[in-house]
């Protein structure tokens, strides 16, 4: 046990490393840093501090250490856009995406888990067609297109709820509706099709036969060996976040990750955009180890050995 | 006469197929007009092909597949008016084994738990009482009581089927349905277990259903045995009787097919080929497009099964097979059909 978590987080840093490497042959190659900083008739003097300050004068390889070790220490540079700390740009951002993402994860298990256990225990039945076929709808929807449909629906409209912005928690109603709807969704028909299967299996038949009752049936048999697939889709519905985060926040103009990288990325501000990559990559990095932690604590076979 | 244990009448059961979202359903029968009955305390083997649907009649005698027609009795009470009351009541009495014992174990519990469940799921017994009789009969079975504390991956196959098997007789059934119990294991495990069924239904207040594509192994369990095809009873009677002189052409191919060392036994009986096809059958013999001894009749008329000495089989032609398989003589003219 120890030793498999050991491993998984020693790859987990080679992942990191290799992504933070990636990150910095891209920042070379989109040319010289000093002239995107400073103007282009920026002195040759400036140009020379510049480059000793930010050791760019050194060999690749020293340079590489160095941003690798600057890196480490969470030091990604300045802003292009306002000379700020990346760092400082980037975290305030933190927050506000966790105020979207969380309570948004929370809402679609809290949605999607019951109405897939319901829709498998009753299946073909009218309710099962009914889950399915909202579902499929959820699913089917674009998730930025879905916001778009709520603000017109209810900023717009109805003028119940505002439609862009963060400075109260009503603001966050839509996106976190947005963002919940459309996993709750994944979620249901993931844990349907997961429950039907295992419900198939003989163990269940054999507990039928045994005269076990339903319910324990369920909580019981089915519902602990539906858990170790539902943890994969769990993984994937939570990296889905941030990916969903840079369609959903701009549409809501929500200061978080999602619209800063959006911003980043559109005016050319490389370190902010490439600290945001490399943060992105951490955050898939922990819920892939979560995963598999997940895995051994779920499963006896692996727990055992 | 006592009332039988079990009492089944044409008993029917189609599932019902969908080739594609257009498609128009059609449906299969994999148990058709079934009728037959057997005592507390005895032996049936049910052998067939795979498709044959004796998996589909284990599940109808048990309840966990209702029937598209028919009926079944259990001790007299028709599975159709039992309450839920009276259905834990009769889970309490019967059991299942399957298979792969792999599967038919929970892979989330440890052994002694899935042992100890019915009990503590029917309140026989308190917690401390249940594990102790879980230790007792994984102990009958050929295992040690120390095993309760393992996982189903944690044990060889032979090892798994003991604990099935403990787990179905944990409370004393008056029934256990084996659907082909011991063909997922090894020869020499095969072995072991046979004699270990062997053992318990001695000591046992129990009948079994057999269910199984081994006419070797069947031979050595059951006293009486039901050959199905396409859904359908062909043969039934004592098994002496059906091994001895069979009256089917299906039992006699099934019998000839039985690997053996004695060469003069393969040439003779013709054995059949192809697979079971489904669908197409619905007038006349199923078997009459595998069998080489069909004649016109067989085409227009089902033939239903008629009674012999102690057996009985469903043929037109059923008086003029006599003997074993292996003498030549007995076996009636071949005729080529076209097709």
């Amino acid at each position: 046990m120890t030793g498999f978590i050991v491993a998984r987080a020693f790859r987990a840093i080679v992942v990191l490393v290799f992504t933070v490497t990636l990150v910095f042959i891209v920042l070379r190659l989109s040319g010289d840093p000093a002239q995107q900083m400073l103007s282009d008739n920026a002195s040759p003097e400036a140009l020379a501090a510049f480059n000793a300050k930010w050791a760019l004068d050194r060999s690749i390889f020293e340079q590489y250490l160095f941003y690798l070790a600057n890196a480490l220490r969470g030091d990604f540079g300045v802003s292009f856009a306002d000379g700020r700390e990346v760092f400082s740009v980037v975290s305030e951002r933190i927050p506000k995406t966790l105020a979207l993402t969380v309570p948004a994860v929370i809402l679609s298990l809290l949605i999607g888990i019951p109405a897939g256990i319901i829709a498998a225990v009753r299946r073909e039945s009218a309710v099962d067609k009914g889950v399915m076929a909202g579902a499929v709808l959820g699913y089917s929807i674009p998730n930025f297109l879905l916001g778009l449909v709520f603000i017109f629906a209810f900023a717009v409209w109805l003028r119940v709820l505002p439609s862009s912005g963060s400075s109260t928690w009503r603001h966050a109603i839509l996106p976190v509706a947005t963002f919940a709807l459309f996993n709750a969704a994944a979620v249901a028909r993931f844990m349907r099709s997961t429950l039907i299967d295992v419900l198939g299996q003989p163990y269940i038949a054999a507990a039928r036969a045994d005269g076990v009752p339903n319910w324990e049936i369920i909580l019981r048999h089915a519902l602990p060996n539906a858990a170790i697939p539902m943890v994969t889709t769990l993984g994937f519905v939570a990296g889905g976040l941030l990916g969903g985060a840079v369609l959903v926040e701009p549409v809501f103009a929500w200061p978080g990750l999602g619209s800063g990288f959006v911003n980043a990325t559109s005016t050319g501000d490389l370190p902010v955009a490439q600290a945001m990559i490399v943060l992105f990559t951490a955050f898939m990095v922990i819920i892939n180890f979560g995963v598999d932690v997940l895995y051994v604590v779920l499963n006896p076979k692996i727990r055992k050995h | 006469m006592n009332t039988p244990l079990f009492l089944a009448r044409d008993l029917t059961r189609a599932y019902r197929h969908k080739a594609g979202f257009f498609a128009r359903p059609t449906s299969q029968l994999a148990a058709d007009s079934i009728s037959f009955e057997f005592m507390a305390r005895e032996r049936i083997g049910v052998v067939g092909e795979s498709g044959s649907g004796k998996s589909t009649l284990g599940r109808l005698l048990l309840g966990l597949t209702p029937p598209t027609r028919g009926d079944v009795w259990f001790e007299g009470v028709n599975h159709r008016d039992r309450s839920a009351q009276d259905w834990t009541t009769f889970r309490k009495c019967t059991s299942l084994v399957q298979q792969n014992p792999l599967s038919a174990l929970n892979p989330q519990m440890t052994i002694g738990e899935q042992v100890a469940e019915g009990i503590l799921v029917h309140r026989v017994a308190g917690r401390t009482e249940a594990y102790e009789r879980t230790a007792a009969m994984l102990e009958r079975v050929g295992l040690s009581g120390a095993m309760m504390n393992r996982f189903p991956h944690q044990m060889s196959g032979g090892q798994r089927q003991r604990v099935v098997i403990a787990r179905a007789l944990i409370l004393d059934p008056k029934l256990v349905v084996f659907d082909e119990a011991v063909s997922a294991l090894d020869v020499s495990v095969q072995a072991q277990v046979v004699a270990l069924l062997r053992s318990l239904w001695q000591q046992l207040d129990l009948a079994y259903v057999f269910i199984t594509h081994d006419l070797r192994i069947v031979r050595h369990l059951v006293d009486r045995i039901v050959v199905m095809y396409f859904g359908r009873i062909v043969e039934t009677g004592d098994i002496r009787a059906v091994y001895e002189h069979p009256r089917h052409p299906y039992t006699r191919a099934l019998l000839a097919s039985v690997p053996t060392m004695d060469s003069s036994i393969r040439s003779i009986e013709p054995p059949i080929k192809g697979e079971l096809d489904a669908g197409k059958v619905s007038q006349g013999c199923a078997f009459r497009s595998r069998c080489p001894f069909a004649i016109d009749r067989c085409a227009v008329e089902t033939p239903l099964l008629r009674a012999f000495d102690r057996q009985q089989a469903a043929c037109h032609r059923a008086d003029e097979f006599v003997g074993p398989i292996k003498s030549q003589a007995t076996a009636p003219q071949q005729k080529k059909i076209a097709r």
